[in-house]
């Protein structure tokens, strides 16, 4: 047949070069927004966790300790940590995107995005604005919150954190995505996520110096990415920016976003979960 | 509506599909579909419809051929802002209310705000929807849900439409409404194609019908020709009070001219064309009361059961 035929299109050229649109992802966003609105219960949990964690955990395990050391300096153990939950939080909003993309590629609307212009970059941009936006909401509560612990803290160097902290969410969500394009059994997917969110969060310096820990975890340490990533949040948190940890951690963030959507744009359009 | 010169909307050459399991769902599919029909793809379970229609609008990547579309009517980076699509399971976000599932779609056809909600307000009248709008889409039930599914197909008015098996879980009613409106798009210059099991609907409005079997296609012709094939035959449908037994449906077979019985009760028989039928009416005055006879030429149904029965015979 006509392969050649200028006045015919080949389906297969269907999903080549979409490219990134702002309205589409807009749209999709807007979209991704009004899911979590239905979703009540959800919220709720996003704003009270940061204020579980700071008021019952880490203001608990503040009267134990006094201080860190940090770069020669004693930081008051809640301003140490308070990275630390940002970063238990970025990770958290990692299962938001694991979720949604599970539901689209089951329902078969990634199919129908796709075909409808969406480009992959578009999908997973638009799958992290409510990350983003409730990882915002969730840094300032933090902030407050913090102010009543007697934690002081320049705003620039708070939002620069809270900025680092949005870098971490591509990075986790592009993981997120990356992990429903390669698992399609939902228990498989839920035991991956469930056995390595609590030990890469342990390995790495999220609650204490990294300097005070046995020497293998100190090894590990350096192949968790949340090593580099909560290291950057808490130099610019606390005014000793790591320029070498932002590097790195914005880098990491850049890598698995280009795989995830490289990943996504070859997912199956036809459901194929289980 | 469609205003350009070729006739021919999608062309399918040598389409094959092989699963991970090898098997092949479809293969070697060639077929033309033009402007300004309704096309019934019919088959049976597992024959290859839901596979061929995914092939068909580029979900399903083929394993060998290609399936082109009218360039005129295709933009080639954002299809479906000419196709209107309904998967045969419910593709829908389970998590916005009906008016999103469906404006959306709208949205995406690039649309503006105010013409997506017009549009999707007329849609969602169209399937019946309009006061569930702001309800959840798990608290309708499987019609409704599948009606949430044309919404959003109709919406941003294709040119084309590619609907597997859209009556499922629809009431008699809506069904009827659905294939109407279709035949209205086809009419206008529109391609439509429909896979559905309900065979009496779809020979009421399809123009052509695409008989799948075993991945290939079977036929494909207009819907008056394929059943032409039967004219041979013709159906009587009797209505009768008490009962007959197996043995006694031998004794009908028996008699000259009847082809076969397909149903009990009512009694379905099949006889060859200009058949006296006394001597089926006396034989069964003898064993129960008659109420009513009807008898009809075959349509799309008799027709397709007939290929059906004749292929595995082979």
């Amino acid at each position: 047949m006509m392969k050649n035929d200028a006045n015919f299109v080949n389906t297969k050229t269907f999903r080549k070069g979409t490219h990134f649109h702002w309205a589409k992802t807009l749209i999709l966003a807007e979209n991704e927004l009004k899911a979590v609105w239905h979703n009540k219960p959800l919220i709720v949990n996003a704003f009270l966790n940061p204020i579980l964690y700071l008021i019952f955990f880490m203001a608990g395990l503040r009267g134990m300790t006094g201080g860190i050391i940090v770069n020669g300096t004693e930081v008051d153990f809640l301003a140490f940590t308070l990275p630390g939950i940002l970063m238990m939080l970025v990770i958290s909003l990692m299962g938001h995107t694991v979720y949604r993309s599970t539901i689209d590629k089951r329902w078969g609307l990634l199919g129908y995005k796709f075909m409808n212009g969406i480009s992959p970059l578009s999908y997973v941009t638009g799958l992290m604005v409510y990350p983003f936006f409730v990882f915002l909401v969730q840094g300032v509560l933090l902030a407050v919150l913090s102010l009543f612990y007697g934690i002081s803290y320049s705003i620039t160097n708070l939002l620069l954190a809270i900025s680092l902290g949005i870098v971490g969410i591509i990075f986790w969500c592009s993981l997120g995505i990356i992990i429903t394009t390669r698992i399609n059994d939902y228990h498989q997917r839920d035991i991956v996520l469930g056995l390595m969110t609590l030990p890469i969060l342990f390995t790495a310096p999220t609650f204490y110096a990294i300097e005070s820990a046995p020497v293998y975890i100190q090894f590990i340490s350096w192949f968790n990415p949340i090593t580099y990533q909560v290291t950057a949040i808490r130099s610019l948190f606390l005014g000793q920016p790591d320029i070498m940890m932002i590097i790195i951690s914005t880098a990491l963030s850049i890598i698995l976003l280009i795989l995830a959507v490289r990943l996504i744009a070859k997912a199956e359009l036809v459901s194929n979960e289980h | 509506m469609v205003t350009n010169l070729y006739e021919n909307v999608i062309e399918v050459s040598q389409l094959g599909v092989q699963y991970d399991n090898k098997v092949w769902g479809i293969e070697d599919i060639n077929v033309t579909f033009k402007k300004g029909k309704l096309i019934a793809l019919v088959g049976a379970n597992g024959a290859g419809k839901s596979t061929f229609l995914n092939a068909l609008c580029g979900l399903m990547k083929p394993t060998t051929g290609d399936v082109f579309f009218n360039k005129d009517l295709i933009n080639r980076n954002t299809p479906f802002h000419n196709i209107g699509w309904s998967k045969q399971t419910h593709a829908i976000d389970w998590y916005v209310n009906v008016f999103d599932n469906v404006v959306v779609s709208a949205r995406l056809a690039g649309k503006s705000r105010k013409t997506s909600k017009i549009d999707t307000l007329a849609a969602l009248d169209l399937v019946g929807l309009l006061e569930y709008k702001d309800r959840d889409v798990d608290a309708l039930s499987g019609g409704q849900q599948q009606r949430v599914q044309i919404a959003r197909a109709l919406v941003h008015h294709p040119d084309i439409m590619i609907l597997d098996e859209p009556t499922t879980g629809l009431d008699a009613e809506s069904s009827e409404k659905l294939l109407s409106h279709l035949k209205e798009k086809a009419n206008k210059g529109g391609l439509v194609i429909v896979s559905s099991h309900d065979l009496n609907l779809l020979d009421s409005y399809c123009d052509s019908v695409l008989l799948l079997k075993q991945g290939s296609i079977v036929a494909y012709e207009p819907i008056t020709k394929f059943i032409s094939r039967y004219r041979d035959k013709e159906i009587l449908t009797i209505e009768y009070e008490g009962e007959l037994a197996e043995l006694e449906k031998f004794k009908l077979e028996a008699i000259e001219g009847v082809v076969t019985i397909n149903d009990l009760k009512p009694l379905v028989i099949e006889i060859k064309r200009n058949t006296p039928i006394g001597q089926i009416i006396n034989t069964l005055d003898s064993l129960v009361f008659v109420i009513d006879i009807n008898r009809t030429s075959p349509g799309l149904r008799e027709a397709y059961l007939e290929v059906a029965r004749a292929r595995e015979e082979v």
